[in-house]
């Protein structure tokens, strides 16, 4: 086959599937969306041009599809299907620390979509902010923004989960409200 | 030096996003402010959670998605080549003309019968394949794939490609965007035949169509459909030897 390196996006199928699985939290769900994604970016390869940058390219065409034809409906099957990725195997033995995984993973999912879009690109795949703020079409501010009120909520949320009685003295400080960003 | 540490300086020392030296000031900050340490402690444990927990995914891609990935690939590959080299004379591509011209003399549709016409549309995908083909084995930069796998190129593209006469070297196989999905393309040092370029791509309707012939230039092609794929053999030398070659073809498939 032709050495197509310089347009490698069977290489990018990772990434992009499981930015597809924070947005629609569902291994099946996502799988979809990618593909749709997928046929959508053959049919404009001329917008690559100006983008420039094949990964934020495509991860936008994701964000896009999952924005405009998606998001109506997957809100239907959302609570059933919410439990499918909360199955993630990660390399994690001991009990308590599974636990611990388990919730902030859940406070993640439980994030509106914005918040988690941002949250994943800047975590997950370590986008830089101008990156990030590209792939989802907003200014700096609004990406930031997000990304303070989605660590806020994770922050605030699992120390009350956990009842300020369970917390060690450095997770009960971590749990004092900072300020958060307005609403964009 | 500012003093001033703001909310978005926490985030982007979370994030590994500050200037070196801004780093030294939120740093400093930090010592300063256990209550602030604590929150970007807080924040480095749910990103390294996050980052634990959906940095991986478990199962392979969906043949659906793997296949729309290689056709993109495949696409921007060929598109960038295209226009690089859209002004080479020797990329001397179809005229639709030329194609209509044919179409009025019903060289393209089989003569009293009532199998659908092979749309021109594929029999000029044949042809570019051919001749990008003639052009890509003159590129050294060019890499080229000598390995006629059936299998694989089943899985993943839905075309079975025919076995092939043994004296003949695949010398290349690509996979190419077409007008009816992914199209596949062997080219193939045949003896006194030349190098010729086997063409596949799937049709709309299901049918069968004997080896025909048709003329464009000096390449000659025969094409013929086998249910729902149409198979076009591509060569410059004419007549006779291609046409033997086609039924040969044609006669071993099911």
């Amino acid at each position: 086959m032709a050495d197509h390196s310089t347009f490698d996006v069977v290489g990018l199928l990772g990434p992009l599937r499981r930015y597809a699985r924070s947005l629609t939290r569902s291994e099946a769900q996502a799988e979809d969306l990618v593909q749709d994604a997928l046929v959508k970016a053959y049919e404009k390869q001329e917008t690559y041009r100006q983008a420039g940058n094949l990964r934020t390219w495509l991860f936008s065409i994701v964000h896009n599809v999952f924005v405009d034809d998606w998001r109506r409906r997957e809100a239907e099957t959302r609570r059933t299907e919410a439990q499918a990725v909360l199955s993630i195997d990660a390399a994690v033995d001991d009990p308590e620390s599974r636990l611990r995984l388990k919730q902030i993973l859940d406070l993640f999912m439980a994030l509106p979509d914005k918040q988690r879009a941002a949250l994943h690109l800047v975590t997950v795949e370590e986008m830089s902010y101008q990156d990030a703020a590209a792939t989802l079409g907003i200014p700096l501010g609004t990406l930031m923004s997000r990304l303070s009120r989605a660590r806020a909520a994770i922050r605030d949320i699992e120390a009350a989960e956990q009842g300020p009685a369970r917390l060690e003295p450095e997770a009960r400080r971590a749990a004092l409200r900072i300020v958060g960003g307005k609403d964009d | 030096m500012t003093d001033i540490v703001s909310e978005n300086d926490l985030h982007a020392y979370v994030d590994g996003e500050l200037e070196p030296s801004r780093l030294l000031v939120v740093e400093d900050y930090l010592a300063r402010n256990p209550q602030a340490a604590a929150r970007v402690m807080a924040d480095l444990r749910s990103r390294d959670v996050l980052k634990l927990a959906l940095g991986s995914v478990r199962r392979k891609a969906s043949p659906g998605a793997i296949d729309a990935a290689g056709r993109l690939e495949t696409g921007m590959f060929w598109s960038g080549l295209f226009k690089r080299f859209r002004k080479v004379a020797a990329v001397g591509f179809l005229l639709a003309a030329g194609w209509f011209a044919h179409d009025e003399t019903g060289l393209l549709h089989i003569a009293g019968s009532e199998a659908a016409p092979v749309p021109p549309a594929f029999l000029e995908d044949a042809l570019q394949a051919h001749r990008t083909e003639i052009l890509r084995s003159r590129m050294n930069s060019q890499s080229h794939a000598q390995i006629y796998d059936r299998e694989e190129i089943l899985a993943a593209t839905q075309i079975e490609m025919p076995a092939l006469p043994p004296a003949w070297q695949v010398t290349d196989v690509q996979v190419f965007p077409s007008h009816q999905g992914a199209s596949v393309e062997a080219s193939v040092q045949a003896g006194a035949l030349g190098k010729v370029s086997l063409f596949a791509a799937h049709v709309d309707n299901k049918s069968v169509i004997p080896p025909t012939m048709t003329r464009n230039g000096n390449d000659t092609t025969f094409y013929w459909q086998k249910n729902s794929l149409l198979f076009a053999i591509t060569g410059d030398k004419a007549g006779r030897p291609l046409r033997r070659a086609a039924h040969a073809i044609f006669d071993t498939m099911r």
